[in-house]
């Protein structure tokens, strides 16, 4: 078991994907930021510990790891202010439409769209991380995406009514 | 352009296609209506607004909580490391008992079994020697049985065992252990002549020596010489009495396959054989133990005087009219007699042909 007794490296790696793991798992656990934070901080230790295969990048591991972790919480999301939210207050009213109809998704549709629209993955990592081929993955992911349109539009019917 | 048709021309709206007329009214209304402004917003680039999702502040203490449960995690694999290593070396010493234990059992029986198996091998013991080596000596008061002579054998491990040339032939040849030997043991004293062709005196010069090696003589008397010695002694004493006679002597040792072990006494005796001598010395062939008492009797009845006795010798006085008589008598138990030496009767002597004449005994084996 490899083991990284720097604290440099663990810096260094957390200023590079940190971020955005934290974020992918924030929407994945239903916006519970304590939940997300264990996660994240347990899941960066995991990677961490862990040797990585030839074709493995650290953060498709990471990932990998941190979708297991996030697979088993089943938290209903709370819509607050959303002050995690580093973005300006206009975006923030698009935003929650957005949230409200990401949250009712499937736990698969959620992390296909995040992998794709949030982390900036290419299809060949996402075939990874999912397992899936790609073929499968570009299908998933126009399917996920006309989900969330159709619940955003429910979302919206159910306020302009 | 109601909110409804907003929904409706919002992705022909995206795609570019709507008139310049419906343009204007889709643009109109969404600066005016917040609801469908929010709504174009969230449909109308869907990926944008994804990625928008993922600026979100991050605690500041996430790292330190990282590094933390790092070394937390390495502090319980060592833990696991020190004690599984306990456990390898715990059980590693348990195997490598349980191996040398039972290696030991399995040679300990082994060499049980092969001693058994050596016991029970020996052969059968010629017993009617055995009663023949049992009448020579005074130290066998009966005929024991095998079981019982292994029993004094293995009680008196100190006891040495000696062995001639004639035994020799008859011992087993397997002999496994001090047991069968035990059996053998006895006093066997060596026995020489010395033969002198021309000097009387050799005997006082012979004296001399042994006195000057620190041998006391037990008996010095007609012609016999007789005297204890340790066996590594004896080993050198042959030689000095060669060099004390020098080219006047030989010596014939009529116990030449004795074995003496070196710190062990035993007794020797030579007999003198002079040209002219006035004692008889008999050899007289092995006899058994009836035929011995038997013919100690008619000793005693016959001797005058028995000067010196031992388990194979004797020396006393015979009459010389009994000599011949004495001697019929000896080999009429079917022994033979070898004798040396002779009596030598002077005419002026004629009148003391009745006084005793020395006889030494020496009954071989």
């Amino acid at each position: 078991m490899g083991y990284i007794d720097n604290e440099k490296m663990v810096k260094e790696l957390f200023n590079l994907y940190g971020h955005k793991v934290f974020a992918f798992i924030l929407y994945l656990v239903g916006l519970d930021q304590d939940w997300a934070y264990d996660i994240c901080a347990d899941s960066f230790v995991e990677a961490i510990g862990m040797n990585l295969s030839p074709n493995e990048s650290f953060l498709t591991k990471l990932i990998s790891i941190a979708i297991s972790k996030a697979r088993i919480t089943k938290i209903m999301p709370e819509f607050g202010g959303l002050d995690f939210l580093q973005v300006s207050e206009a975006d923030k009213g698009a935003l929650r439409i957005v949230l409200e109809a990401f949250c009712k998704l499937d736990f698969e549709t959620k992390v296909i769209l995040l992998l794709r629209d949030q982390m900036n993955l290419g299809y060949e990592k996402i075939s990874n991380i999912m397992h899936k081929s790609e073929v499968d993955v570009k299908t998933k992911l126009v399917q996920a995406r006309l989900l969330l349109r159709k619940e955003i539009e429910n979302i919206f019917n159910s306020k302009t009514r | 352009m109601e909110c409804s048709d907003i929904r409706n021309k919002l992705q022909v709206f995206l795609d570019d296609l709507l008139t310049e007329q419906e343009y204007k009214e889709f643009c109109e209304h969404i600066d005016s209506c917040q609801k469908c402004r929010d709504y174009v917003r969230s449909v109308g680039n869907l990926s944008n607004q994804l990625w928008k999702l993922g600026k979100v502040r991050v605690p500041d203490d996430i790292i330190p909580t990282i590094l933390f449960r790092l070394r937390e995690q390495k502090q319980r694999i060592e833990r696991i490391r020190f004690g599984l290593d306990a456990v390898i070396i715990i059980l590693l010493f348990i195997i490598l008992a349980i191996f040398f234990m039972s290696d030991y059992y399995r040679k300990n029986q082994i060499f049980l079994k092969s001693k058994k198996e050596s016991y029970n091998s020996m052969p059968q013991q010629d017993y009617s020697y055995t009663q023949d080596i049992v009448s020579k000596t005074d130290e066998w008061q009966e005929s024991r049985s095998f079981e019982e002579e292994m029993h004094i054998a293995e009680e008196d491990a100190d006891k040495e065992e000696i062995i001639s040339d004639e035994t020799k032939t008859t011992l087993p040849t397997f002999r496994p252990s001090d047991v069968v030997e035990k059996v053998y043991l006895r006093d066997i004293p060596f026995h020489w002549h010395l033969r002198y062709s021309q000097k009387r005196e050799g005997r006082l010069d012979l004296l001399d020596m042994l006195i000057a090696n620190n041998i006391i003589p037990i008996y010095q008397k007609y012609g016999i010489i007789v005297f204890n010695s340790s066996g590594r002694n004896i080993e050198g004493l042959v030689e000095k009495i060669l060099l004390t006679c020098e080219k006047d002597c030989s010596l014939v040792n009529f116990t030449g396959t004795v074995f003496t072990p070196p710190d062990k006494e035993r007794r020797v005796s030579i007999y003198f054989e002079y040209d002219k001598t006035n004692s008889l010395h008999w050899h007289i062939d092995p006899i058994i133990s009836n035929n011995k008492s038997y013919l100690l009797e008619i000793l005693e009845k016959i001797s005058v005087d028995i000067d010196y006795k031992s388990d194979e010798m004797i020396v006393l006085s015979v009459p010389n009219s009994e000599i011949k008589k004495l001697k019929a008598k000896i080999q009429a138990t079917g022994a033979s007699i070898l004798e040396y030496g002779h009596t030598e009767i002077k005419q002026e002597d004629a009148l003391l042909t009745s006084s005793p004449i020395t006889i030494s005994i020496y009954f071989t084996k």
